[in-house]
């Protein structure tokens, strides 16, 4: 069905076909040692234009031992893949990549292959996986698509056994969980894909658990925990078993989340950010942002972003009418220690940064997901 | 050991002293100011620079070689040239605690003789004498990169590698190719299709 557009473009094929470096040295005057640590070194952003410096940059540029070498000099910051939806329904993704030195942060990725709504969204080393979701509004698909942020392009992954919009899906040790989103007698109601094999297994589930849409999704201490239409559903893929969340977890928790350092954070109804401790099992507010940060952000997205709990939400300032403000805050949480007491449990924030930033998208369109990647 | 001398006047004369020459292999080590153990450097073009034992550690070239008993006497250095080995001896110097290699000690080397060499954030200091380090034309940089591989010290390869980012990423592909005498082996309707392909990148 999109085959036309999974093709890679023909300027492409030579990289393709070629991913071993040529001999030709990347810097005459230093051992190639050197020099990757050179390149490792200049932020993301400008790689795009360095691959024309030469066929041996460009293959450097891409190459798993440049990642490598990013990771171990500490260059690779992680990023945000934003998705924002229009109006029309249309999803148009962007990367938010602050590294330092970085001089253009939001950057617009291409078109996904397929246009759906109501995917589920999981990110796994560099690649992030758009999984099933509505074609025209109306049709669940089997697809997934796959964003490699390395090379800046999507293709098509291997599909599902079942169609899904509004599952819940999640990493968990090298392999993505999908459950939900898709009739309780469907079979199969939850699947996992390993990447090495490039295929979907079905995973049992009893009946008793499945619902059919999910709400909200995070990988908690290994474990894939999701908001379903009467209650969180919990599952282990160590030991394979599934049961429903903590009523105290449950009872706080309806939508977006994101988890950071062991504990998950959301809104409540009032628009107050919120963590759950689960080794206390409770909800805290986190307190000393409220301040800084806009009341009823019920509908802001949340996302861990190098350890920082990221929160994303539209801002009210929009000044032309075409345009849309993106606002972005940073907030490192510190679990406050109390006298005699090992903890307190209670949750304290700091901004760390904010950011606004204009879109030309049309007011009322929103952020539907937001993930972090680190490359 | 005394501790606590590693003021900046004791340190510095440790550095622009040149040493004697001619000493035998098996006299014992060298003690510089304040009775800490030094080496000593010997560039390509005969220059002896003293150091302190513990700063010539940031190197694991240098460290391997003090490990195998070779710290006794001037240590030869045929690829440094002196204006390059002065440079990097006063860097050891002015990185003595820097995280970036203190990290790699052993626990009981924290314990021992590293006790005094606690690791410390860069102060304001330590990055402006960075900056200064790498304020040179682009052959002095080339030299200092290559010392910096040669003697496999992480924190001065990682001042360098920094520095030819900085440069790199300012310039346009012309000002690459030109800087590092790199040919463009892409043919013109490949580089046309590339760009075409990014054109955000160019903008």
């Amino acid at each position: 069905m999109a085959s036309r557009a999974a093709a890679p473009p023909p300027s492409d094929r030579h990289a393709e076909r070629d991913p071993v470096l040529p001999t030709a040295s990347l810097l005459p005057q230093l051992p190639d040692d050197v020099s990757i640590q050179c390149i490792a070194r200049v932020p993301r952003f400008f790689h795009a234009r360095l691959a024309y410096v030469s066929r041996s940059w460009r293959c450097l540029l891409r190459s798993p031992a440049l990642f490598a070498a990013r990771l171990s000099c500490g260059a690779a910051f992680p990023f945000l893949c934003v998705d924002i939806r229009t109006t029309s329904a249309r999803s148009s993704w962007f990367l938010l990549d602050r590294e330092p030195r970085n001089p253009r942060p939001l950057l617009p990725l291409p078109p996904p292959l397929l246009p759906t709504a109501g995917s589920a969204c999981a990110t796994l080393g560099p690649l992030l996986f758009v999984i099933g979701g509505s074609l025209d509004g109306a049709t669940p698909t089997t697809a997934v698509q796959v964003f490699d942020v390395r090379f800046r392009r999507w293709h098509l992954g291997p599909r599902m056994g079942s169609a899904r919009e509004f599952a819940a899906a999640g990493a968990v040790g090298g392999r993505i969980y999908v459950v939900g989103g898709c009739l309780p007698s469907s079979e199969p109601w939850a699947e996992v894909l390993d990447p090495d094999s490039g295929r979907w297994a079905p995973m049992p589930s009893p009946l008793d658990v499945r619902e059919k849409w999910m709400h909200g999704s995070v990988v908690l201490d290994g474990k894939l925990l999701a908001v379903a239409d009467h209650g969180g559903l919990l599952f282990d893929p160590a030991v394979g078993t599934w049961g429903s969340v903590s009523t105290a977890l449950d009872m706080g928790w309806k939508g977006r989340a994101a988890v950071v350092d062991g504990i998950i954070y959301s809104y409540d109804f009032l628009g107050n950010i919120k963590g759950f401790d689960p080794v206390m099992d409770e909800w805290r507010e986190v307190e000393g942002v409220s301040e800084e940060l806009p009341r009823f952000l019920s509908g802001a997205a949340l996302a861990e972003l190098g350890g920082h709990l990221c929160v994303l939400w539209e801002g009210k300032r929009a000044k032309r009418g075409k345009e849309m403000e993106i606002m972005c805050a940073a907030i490192k949480v510190s679990r406050e220690a109390a006298a005699g007491a090992a903890s307190s449990g209670k949750l304290r924030g700091k901004i760390v940064w904010t950011d606004a930033i204009a879109l030309a998208f049309p007011k009322g369109s929103s952020v539907s997901h937001c993930l972090a990647v680190e490359v | 050991m005394s501790s606590g001398d590693s003021g900046p006047s004791s340190s510095k004369q440790l550095v622009q002293q040149p040493a004697a020459a001619g000493r035998s292999p098996n006299q014992p080590p060298l003690l510089g100011a304040g009775g800490r153990k030094v080496i000593v450097l010997k560039s390509g073009d005969e220059e002896e620079f003293e150091v302190d034992l513990l700063d010539a550690m940031q190197s694991r070239t240098l460290r391997r070689a003090i490990e195998d008993g070779c710290g006794d006497g001037p240590m030869p250095l045929p690829n440094l040239t002196g204006p390059v080995l002065a440079k990097v001896v006063e860097l050891f110097r002015r990185h003595r605690g820097d995280p970036r290699w203190a990290d790699e000690l052993q626990e009981t080397e924290k314990e021992g003789m590293f006790k005094d060499y606690a690791p410390q954030k860069p102060t304001a200091e330590v990055k402006g004498f960075d900056r200064e380090f790498v304020s040179v034309d682009r052959d002095a940089l080339f030299d200092l990169l290559r010392a910096a591989n040669f003697l496999e010290a992480p924190g001065l390869l990682d001042v360098t590698c920094d520095a030819a980012a900085d440069a790199v990423m300012n310039m346009t592909v012309e000002e690459v190719r030109e800087y590092f005498g790199l040919v463009n082996d892409y043919t013109p309707e490949e580089e046309a299709a590339l760009r075409k392909q990014h054109e955000w990148a160019f903008q």
